[in-house]
C-alpha cells in the first residue's frame, strides 16, 4: 500500500498543495504535546492542541482559549478558570473538565516520562460548577506563580484526548483526536505533518488557512533554499553563513529579533580546581563578549546576565560577572599562588571545555579559548564530543567546563533561575546555595509582583557572583517569513499562532 | 545450472545468518556508545527518566534486552523506535525505504548504462579516452553535496524547472537521482573502461579484427560481454549502497528516505530504529550480492552461478 502510494506519487499523482507551507526545522519526533521537548515539537502543538490560555502572537499576553476567563489571589497560588462550556475534540465530541483533570494528572504521573512533569508537581486541581452553571478549575500552586497563565498557554499543559492518554509506545490513535485549531491529516517523518482546519474548534471561524504543512527539513540551507524558491512561506532559523547577505539583501523578510534564551557556561563547582570561586570568576571576567558576538557572526547579542532583560519592567542587572581582565588577572594571579604553595600549580594546565559537536560550537569554542589564552595565559583544552554524549557527560557531572544554552518555556525570569536550584536536575553544575534557594522561595511567596521582580534579580546578582555559569550570548530569533504572509508577528519564545496566518 | 536450488539456499542461509550476525554487533556497538536516547539537551528528572527508560524496556538486563531485540528480528516487529516515541520502528521503514529505493532505482538506471556504455565506447574510440577519464576523474573528485548545490543552482533557480527540495512528485526524484548516478556513472566508467579495454588487448579480439569484423559488432560480441563482468561484481554492493539512501543528498534535498534514518538513529541513540535499519542495510546488502553473482553466472559461463 505504501509502495503504491509512493509510486502515484512519483507518477505524478502527488497530494494536493497545501494552502501554507512552512519549514518546521527537524522531524517532530512526538504528536503528544506532553512528550514533547524541541521546538519543532512546540510548534505543531501549538497547531493541534488547545490549552486553557494561548499567547497573543505579538505581545504574549495569556488570551482566552478552553479557559473564557480565569482569576487569581494575591499571591498568585490559586488559580480559578472558568471552562468553555461549548469545547469540542476534533471528532465533534464534547471536550469538558474532566479532559483538563485527566490531562494534567497523566502529565504528573511518573510513569508518562513527561519532561514537564515538574510545573505541576505539588499542585492540587478540582473541578466545580460555577455560579452559572459552567465548570470551573481550581488550581492551588505550591508557589506563587504570577506567570501561570502564561504557562497555561504552553503546549505541555494542553490538554490531551483519552485515546492519545491511553495509546501504548509506538502506536498514534487513529483517528487522532485533538483541540487545537487544526487537526492531523497525515505526518510522514521525515518529510512534513499535514494539519487542515479544525472545524469543531471554537477558534474555525479565526482560521484562514484550509491546510498547512510543517516540513521536516534539517538543513538550514535546504530550508532557506525551499523560501527562495517560493515553496515554503517561513523558516525558523536562518543558516548563520546566510544572515550578512539576508540583512542585505531580503530585509522584507529578515528582521533578526532578540529572543528570550542564553547561552552560556556550566562550571562544574564540586571539581578540585573549578570549586574555587575566584578561578570560575577570573574565567568569567576574562570574556569579551562584544568580541565574542562579533567573531561568531550571526545576530546574536553579547550577554553577561542570564535571564535575558527583554521582559516589560525587567530591572537592568548589573553584572558582577563583566568583562574586565585586569580584575580577572588578579583573581588568576591569587589563585595560582595558592595552588602553588599545595604543589598544584600545573592543574591549572589541565582546564577542559566540553562542547557539542556543531558549527556553531566550534567556533564558539575556539573564540573561548582565544580569549582565555590572551586575558589570563590559560590553555584550555577542547572537547568536542556530538551532542548525546556531550549531554550524558554534562548530565552525570563527567566535564570542568560545558557549553550549555537555554530558551525560556514562557516569559518569567524563573523558567531560567529555577534551573539552579539545589538539587533540580538542570544544575548540572554542583553549586548549591541555601541563600540563592531562599530567595527564590521568597520571590515564590511574594506578596507583589515589584518585591518578586527585585528578590529574582538578587537571586541571580548571588547567581552570577558565584559563578557555576557564564553566560555568553543572548538568543535571537533568525526566522525568515514570507513579506506576503499576514498576521505574523515575531515575539521573544518564537511563538507561532498558526491560527492567525493568512495570505 | 545443476543443483542451483541448494546452492541458493546455502547462499541465502548465509545472507541471514550475516544478517543475525551484523544484528548483534549492532545491538553492542550501539550500547557501548555514550549517552542514551533520553539524554537532551533539556534535563530529565530522574524519576522521569526511570519511567521511561521502564517504559521502553531500557531498564532491563543487557542479556534481556538483546533477547528482546532478537524477537524483534526473528517477527519483523522491532518495536516502537525510541525517538518517534508514538511510531514504530516498522512504519518508519515502510515509509521511508519505498522513497530510497525510487531515487537509488532510479539512479542505478541511470548510472550503470551511461557509465557502462561510456567505458565500452571510450576503450574502442581512443580519442574518446582522454575527455572521458577527465570527466569521470572530475565527478568522482566532485563531492555530491557539492554537486547538488550546483544543480540546484542551475535547474531551481537558473532554469526554474525542479524544485529545490522536498518530496512531493517526479519533479523532486530528478536532481537528488542525477547527483546519486553521476559519481556512481563515472565508477561504472572506470571499472567498465578497463574491462573493455583488456578485452579489447585480447588474443581472440585482435583475431576478430583482422578477419575483418566491423567496429560495431567487434564491440558487441566480443568487448561489451567481457566488460560488462567486473561491472556485474561492482554492481552489487554500489546497489545495496545506492538504493538504502544517501545521507548527504537526502539531507540536500530534504528527502524521507532511509540513508537519513541509518545516521539520525545512530546520533539519537534510536536503538530500535537503528537495529531495525542496520538490518535492512544488511538484508539488502546480501540480497544485492547474490543477485550480483547470478548475473555475474550469466554474463561469464565459467563463473559458477552462486558459488
Amino acid at each position: 500500500m505504501r509502495a503504491a502510494s509512493t509510486f502515484l506519487l512519483l507518477v505524478g499523482c502527488a497530494p494536493a498543495a497545501a494552502d501554507l507551507v512552512v519549514v518546521n526545522g527537524g522531524d517532530a519526533a512526538v504528536l503528544d504535546p506532553q512528550l514533547a521537548q524541541t521546538l519543532p515539537e512546540a510548534r505543531l502543538a501549538a497547531a493541534l492542541h488547545a490549552g486553557l490560555t494561548r499567547y497573543h502572537p505579538q505581545s504574549l499576553e495569556p488570551l482566552p482559549d478552553l479557559a473564557v476567563s480565569w482569576t487569581r489571589d494575591a499571591a498568585a497560588r490559586r488559580w480559578s478558570f472558568l471552562l468553555r462550556p461549548d469545547a469540542r475534540w476534533s471528532d465533534g465530541t464534547p471536550l469538558t473538565g474532566a479532559d483538563v483533570v485527566a490531562s494534567w494528572d497523566r502529565l504528573v504521573a511518573p510513569t508518562t516520562g513527561a519532561p514537564y512533569r515538574a510545573w505541576l508537581d505539588g499542585a492540587h486541581w478540582t473541578l466545580r460548577r460555577g455560579d452559572d452553571g459552567g465548570e470551573v478549575l481550581e488550581v492551588v500552586l505550591p508557589d506563587s506563580r504570577p506567570a501561570f497563565a502564561a504557562q497555561c498557554a504552553t503546549w505541555p499543559l494542553a490538554v490531551v484526548h483519552a485515546r492519545l492518554r491511553e495509546a501504548p509506545p509506538g502506536a498514534l490513535p487513529d483517528p487522532f483526536v485533538s483541540s487545537g485549531p487544526f487537526r492531523l491529516v497525515r505526518r510522514r517523518i521525515g518529510d512534513r505533518v499535514r494539519v487542515e482546519r479544525n472545524p469543531h474548534s471554537w477558534r474555525a471561524a479565526e482560521v484562514a488557512v484550509g491546510t498547512l504543512d510543517l516540513l521536516a527539513v534539517s538543513s538550514r540551507f535546504t530550508a532557506l533554499n525551499l523560501f527562495l524558491a517560493g515553496e515554503a512561506a517561513w523558516l525558523p532559523q536562518a543558516p548563520r553563513l546566510a544572515v550578512p547577505a539576508l540583512l542585505e539583501r531580503r530585509p522584507d523578510a529578515f528582521q533578526p529579533t532578540p529572543r528570550f534564551g542564553t547561552y552560556f557556561l556550566r562550571l562544574r563547582c564540586d571539581d578540585p580546581l573549578l570549586r574555587d570561586q575566584r578561578l570560575r570568576m577570573a574565567l568569567a571576567r576574562a570574556l569579551d563578549r562584544d568580541r565574542i558576538a562579533a567573531d561568531l557572526g550571526g545576530t546574536r547579542p553579547p550577554s553577561d546576565v542570564l535571564v535575558p532583560p527583554l521582559l516589560p519592567g525587567a530591572p537592568r542587572l548589573a553584572s558582577p560577572q563583566a568583562f574586565d581582565p585586569a580584575a580577572a588577572r588578579l583573581l588568576l594571579a591569587a589563585v595560582r599562588a595558592d595552588l602553588e604553595r599545595e604543589g598544584r600549580a600545573a592543574e591549572l594546565d589541565r582546564l577542559e571545555l566540553l562542547v557539542p559537536s556543531t558549527d556553531l560550537d566550534r567556533d564558539l569554542a575556539h573564540v573561548l579559548r582565544d580569549q582565555w589564552l590572551r586575558h589570563l595565559g590559560l590553555e584550555v583544552r577542547i572537547v568536542l564530543l556530538e551532542a548525546r554524549s556531550a549531554h550524558a557527560l554534562e548530565r552525570d557531572g563527567e566535564f570542568r567546563i560545558s557549553r550549555s544554552s537555554w530558551i525560556g518555556d514562557y516569559p518569567d525570569p524563573t523558567t531560567f533561575l529555577e534551573l539552579f536550584r539545589t538539587d533540580h536536575p538542570g544544575n548540572r553544575t554542583g553549586w548549591s546555595d541555601v541563600g540563592f534557594d531562599a530567595l527564590l522561595d521568597r520571590a515564590a511567596t511574594a506578596g507583589n509582583a515589584t518585591e518578586r521582580a527585585a528578590l529574582l534579580a538578587e537571586a541571580e546578582a548571588r547567581l552570577l557572583a558565584a559563578a557555576p555559569v557564564v553566560p555568553l550570548l543572548g538568543e535571537a530569533l533568525e526566522d525568515v517569513a514570507d513579506p506576503r504572509l499576514r498576521g505574523f508577528h515575531r515575539n521573544l519564545l518564537g511563538y507561532v499562532d498558526w491560527a492567525s496566518l493568512s495570505w | 545450472m545443476n543443483g542451483l536450488l541448494p546452492r541458493l539456499g546455502r547462499r541465502l542461509l548465509v545472507v541471514a545468518a550475516s544478517v543475525l550476525l551484523v544484528h548483534g554487533l549492532a545491538f553492542l556497538a550501539l550500547r557501548a556508545v555514550p549517552g542514551g536516547p533520553f539524554d537532551t539537551a533539556r534535563p530529565l528528572a530522574p524519576e522521569v527518566r526511570a519511567a521511561l527508560e521502564a517504559r521502553y524496556g531500557l531498564d532491563a538486563p543487557l542479556h534481556a534486552q538483546y533477547l528482546s531485540a532478537l524477537r524483534g528480528l526473528l517477527t519483523g516487529d522491532f518495536g516502537p523506535s525510541l525517538h518517534y516515541r508514538d511510531v514504530a520502528v516498522r512504519t518508519i521503514l515502510a515509509d521511508a525505504l519505498p522513497v530510497s529505493l525510487w531515487v537509488g532505482g532510479l539512479a542505478l538506471l541511470l548510472a550503470f548504462p551511461l557509465g557502462a556504455g561510456c567505458g565500452v565506447a571510450a576503450a574502442m574510440r581512443r580519442r574518446l579516452e582522454g575527455p572521458a577519464l577527465g570527466a569521470s576523474a572530475l565527478l568522482l573528485a566532485v563531492p555530491n553535496f557539492v554537486l547538488a548545490g550546483l544543480f540546484v543552482l542551475a535547474f531551481s533557480f537558473g532554469l526554474g524547472w525542479l524544485p529545490p527540495a522536498g518530496w512531493g512528485g517526479a519533479r523532486h526524484v530528478v536532481l537528488p537521482a542525477l547527483c546519486l548516478a553521476l559519481p556512481l556513472a563515472a565508477q561504472v566508467f572506470r571499472v567498465a573502461h578497463e574491462g573493455a579495454r583488456a578485452a579489447h588487448g585480447s588474443p581472440a579480439v585482435r583475431f576478430a579484427r583482422a578477419m575483418g569484423l566491423p567496429p560495431r559488432t567487434l564491440a558487441r560480441r566480443h568487448v561489451l560481454r567481457p566488460a560488462l563482468v567486473p561491472v556485474a561484481a561492482f554492481l552489487a554492493p554500489a546497489s545495496a549502497g545506492v538504493l538504502t539512501g544517501s545521507l548527504v543528498v537526502e539531507r540536500v534535498f530534504a528527502l524521507p528516505g532511509l540513508g537519513t534514518h541509518f545516521v539520525r538513529a545512530a546520533m539519537d541513540r534510536d536503538y530500535t530504529l537503528a537495529l531495525g535499519a542496520t538490518v535492512v542495510y544488511t538484508a539488502l546488502l546480501g540480497l544485492c550480492t547474490l543477485l550480483g553473482d547470478l548475473l555475474l553466472a550469466v554474463l561469464d559461463p565459467r563463473v559458477e552461478a552462486v558459488s
